[in-house]
C-alpha cells in the first residue's frame, strides 16, 4: 500500500537529490580551480616582473659590454702589452717635447706589465702642470698609473716638477678574448 | 499563514472545510458536502497532498484498561493484551488511548487508561483510498474524539451532546479529555426528548457507575433545534458556542463542526495505525529533502553561474597574462649567454676599475688653484699615492708677512680652506715661529676625489 506511494515520489526525490549532488560538487571543483587560476596569476605576474629584471639586467650588461669594446682599442688582439706600453712612450715623449721624459726596466707580473715613467720639467704655469696630469690621467691601454708629484722652487729662482708613475697594461692571456 | 483541508466522513456523505489557520485561529474559506461515492472524483481533482480526516466509525469500541504502571514503550502492548483479554477478537484493531488516573485494584495500584479502539480494516481502506490518489492523511480522528479538540477545557466534569447523520452521541469530558462516550441512534434530526431522556440516562450512570458528577450538559447545536423537547435534563444544559478563534458563518460552523474542530490545535488521538505513521514520516522526509535540494540547488546554481562568470574572467586574465608573458626560456638563455659574456671580461673590467677608481692628481690640483695664498710663499709640494686609494699632500713654504700673527692667521685661513674642500680629509698646519716656515699636510681621496 506504501510502496507504490513511495516509489511514485521517490524519482522525484533521487532527481533532486542528484542535482544538488551534481551542484554542490561542480561548484566545490569551480571554486578550487579558480583558486588555483588565481595562484597561477599570481605567480605569472611575479614571474614577469622578475622577468622584466632579467631583461633589464641583460641589456645592463650589454650596455657595459658594449662600453667596454669601445674602451678597449682593436689593435690590443694583434699587438701586446708590451709592445703598446713602447708606442705610448714614444707617443708620451712626442707630447711632451721639452720635457724630460725617463723610464727604467719594464716588468711583467701576473695581471699587467708596466714601465716606470719619470717625467721633468721646468714649471711653466700651474695649468701646464694641470693639462700635463690631465693627459696622462686620460690615457688608456696603457693606463698611467700616478706614483708622485714633486714641485720644488728654488728661493728666488725658478721651480721644476718631477711626475712619477707607470704605464701599465693588463697581462694577456686570454684576458681580451 | 497554512492552508489546510479537513474532510469529515460520514455514513454517506464528506463535508469538506477549507480553511486557513494562523496561530490558534481558523479562518474558514469555503465548505462543501458531497456524497461518499464523490471522494475518490474529489481527491483525484483536489490539488492540496495532505488531509486531515475525522471518520464517523460504524463500529467502534471503548474500554476503561487498568495496568500496572510501565515504561512508555511497554503501555501499547499491555493495552492491547488486556483487549484481547476481554474481547476475544480475532481481527486487528487501531487503538487510541490515554490515561485517564490511577487506581488501586487489590492492593496493587494500576494505571487507568481510556481506550478507542477501531478495526484495523476499517482504517486501512480509508488510508489505502487516499494513497490510491497520491493523498496522504496527516491525521484520522474519529468524529467523536475530533470534537474534543474544539471543547472548552474545564476541570469540572461535564457531558456534552453531538450529532452526527442520524446518531447522536454523548460523551464525558474532564480536564479537556474524554471519559466516556456513548453513541445511539436518533429517531431523527435535531435535539429531541427521546435525545434528552437518553442524557439523563447518562448522566445517571456517570453518577452510579463512573461515581463521576457531570455539572452541565453542553450541547454542540443550534438552540432553535431543541424548541420543540418538553423534557429537562436534570442538571444545566448549555448551547456550544463558535469560539473567537473560529472565523466562520455561524450556520456554517455548527454544520461543519467535525471537520473544523479536527482543524483546531486542541489535543487529540488519530487512530492511524503505526507502520503508518513511519510511512508517513518517512515520505515528510522525502517531501522536506526533496524541498530542501530542490531550494538549494536553485541557490547552488546561482553560485555556479556566479563561479562560471568569476572562471571565465580568470581564464581571459590567464590568457592575457601569458600573451604578456613571452617565451621566459629564450630570455633566460639570452641573460645566461650575457652573464657569460661578462664573466669572461671580468678580469679586464677589474683592472679598467682598479685604473680608474684612483684619485685624480689633475681633481686635486684644480681644487687647490682656489687657495687663497696670500701671505705665504710655497716653495715645495709632495703629492704621493698612498699605495690604495687615496693621495697624501705635503705643502712647505715661508711667510712672506712680517707679522707672525698675520702669518698664523693665513696659515690657519688655508687650512680652513682646505678642510672645506670635498675628498680632502686630517689637514693640519703647522708654522715654524722661529724661522718663518710653514708645512701644510692632508690627505685627499675616496667620494668626490674624481
Amino acid at each position: 500500500m506504501y510502496e507504490g506511494f513511495i516509489r511514485a515520489r521517490m524519482p522525484l526525490f533521487m532527481v533532486t537529490g542528484v542535482i544538488f549532488a551534481l551542484l554542490l560538487g561542480g561548484n566545490i571543483a569551480l571554486m578550487k580551480y579558480n583558486l588555483a587560476l588565481e595562484m597561477l596569476i599570481r605567480k605569472t605576474r611575479a614571474v614577469d616582473v622578475k622577468k622584466r629584471h632579467i631583461m633589464r639586467d641583460t641589456e645592463d650588461i650589454r650596455r657595459r659590454l658594449a662600453l667596454l669594446g669601445r674602451m678597449v682599442p682593436r689593435s690590443m688582439t694583434d699587438v701586446s702589452g708590451r709592445e703598446m706600453i713602447l708606442r705610448a712612450t714614444d707617443a708620451l715623449k712626442t707630447r711632451f717635447r721639452g720635457d724630460t721624459v725617463s723610464v727604467s726596466e719594464m716588468t711583467s707580473g701576473l695581471n699587467e706589465i708596466y714601465l716606470p715613467v719619470e717625467i721633468s720639467f721646468a714649471f711653466d704655469g700651474y695649468y701646464r702642470l694641470l693639462s700635463r696630469l690631465r693627459s696622462l690621467e686620460h690615457k688608456s691601454f696603457p693606463f698611467f698609473r700616478f706614483s708622485t708629484l714633486s714641485f720644488s722652487r728654488k728661493k728666488g729662482g725658478a721651480a721644476s716638477c718631477v711626475i712619477r708613475g707607470d704605464l701599465v697594461m693588463p697581462a694577456t692571456g686570454g684576458l681580451l678574448k | 499563514m497554512g492552508k489546510t483541508v479537513s474532510l469529515s466522513i460520514e455514513e454517506n456523505s464528506v463535508k469538506v472545510v477549507y480553511a486557513s489557520t494562523k496561530g490558534r485561529s481558523i479562518t474558514v474559506t469555503d465548505a462543501l458536502v458531497m456524497p461518499l461515492d464523490r471522494l475518490d472524483t474529489f481527491l483525484a481533482e483536489e490539488k492540496t497532498a495532505d488531509f486531515i480526516v475525522s471518520v464517523d466509525f460504524t463500529s467502534y469500541f471503548q474500554e476503561t484498561v487498568y495496568i500496572p504502571p510501565a515504561k512508555r514503550n511497554l503501555v501499547r502492548p499491555l493495552i492491547l493484551s488486556e483487549i484481547k483479554k476481554k474481547n476475544p477478537v480475532q481481527e486487528d484493531i487501531t487503538p487510541l488511548y490515554y490515561k485517564t488516573g490511577e487506581k488501586t485494584i487489590d492492593g496493587r495500584r494500576m494505571d487507568e487508561y481510556f481506550v478507542f479502539y477501531v478495526f484495523a480494516r476499517e482504517v486501512n481502506e480509508i488510508v489505502a483510498r487516499f494513497l490510491a490518489r497520491g493523498k496522504r492523511i496527516s491525521a484520522l480522528y474519529p468524529s467523536i474524539l475530533a470534537v474534543q479538540k474544539i471543547l472548552p477545557r474545564s476541570e469540572v466534569p461535564y457531558l456534552c451532546l453531538f450529532e452526527t447523520g442520524r446518531r447522536k452521541n454523548i460523551f464525558l469530558v474532564s480536564n479537556g479529555q474524554i471519559l466516556f462516550t456513548r453513541s445511539a441512534q436518533s429517531i431523527g434530526e435535531g435535539i429531541l426528548d427521546f435525545d434528552l431522556q437518553n442524557v439523563n440516562m447518562t448522566i445517571n450512570y456517570c453518577r452510579q457507575t463512573l461515581r463521576i458528577e457531570p455539572a452541565r450538559v453542553l450541547i454542540m447545536g443550534r438552540e432553535a433545534d431543541s424548541r420543540a423537547t418538553s423534557v429537562e435534563t436534570s442538571i444545566p444544559m448549555e448551547f456550544f458556542s463558535r469560539p473567537d478563534w473560529v472565523e466562520a458563518r455561524e450556520d456554517l460552523f455548527m454544520d461543519y463542526l467535525v471537520p473544523i474542530s479536527a482543524i483546531s490545535r486542541g489535543r487529540a488521538h488519530t487512530v492511524l495505525p503505526e507502520d503508518y505513521r513511519r510511512f508517513y514520516s518517512v515520505t515528510n522526509v522525502m517531501k522536506y529533502s526533496t524541498r530542501v535540494f530542490a531550494s538549494l540547488s536553485v541557490i547552488l546554481l546561482l553560485l555556479l553561474l556566479m563561479n562560471g562568470g568569476h572562471y571565465l574572467r580568470l581564464r581571459s586574465e590567464v590568457s592575457e597574462v601569458r600573451s604578456g608573458h613571452g617565451d621566459l626560456r629564450a630570455v633566460l638563455e639570452e641573460h645566461g649567454s650575457a652573464r657569460e659574456k661578462l664573466e669572461k671580461k671580468k678580469k679586464i673590467i677589474d683592472f679598467i676599475n682598479s685604473m680608474n677608481g684612483r684619485p685624480s692628481v689633475a681633481g686635486l690640483l684644480l681644487d687647490l688653484s682656489s687657495l687663497p695664498i696670500r701671505a705665504l710663499e710655497v716653495h715645495r709640494m709632495d703629492v704621493a699615492s698612498d699605495g690604495s686609494m687615496g693621495l697624501r699632500i705635503q705643502m712647505e713654504g715661508s711667510t712672506v708677512s712680517t707679522s707672525l700673527l698675520h702669518s698664523q692667521q693665513e696659515l690657519d685661513r688655508i687650512v680652513e680652506y682646505m678642510r672645506s674642500l670635498k675628498g680632502m680629509s686630517s689637514v693640519t698646519g703647522e708654522l715654524s715661529l722661529k724661522s718663518g716656515h710653514f708645512r701644510i699636510s692632508a690627505g685627499y681621496g675616496g667620494e668626490g676625489a674624481r
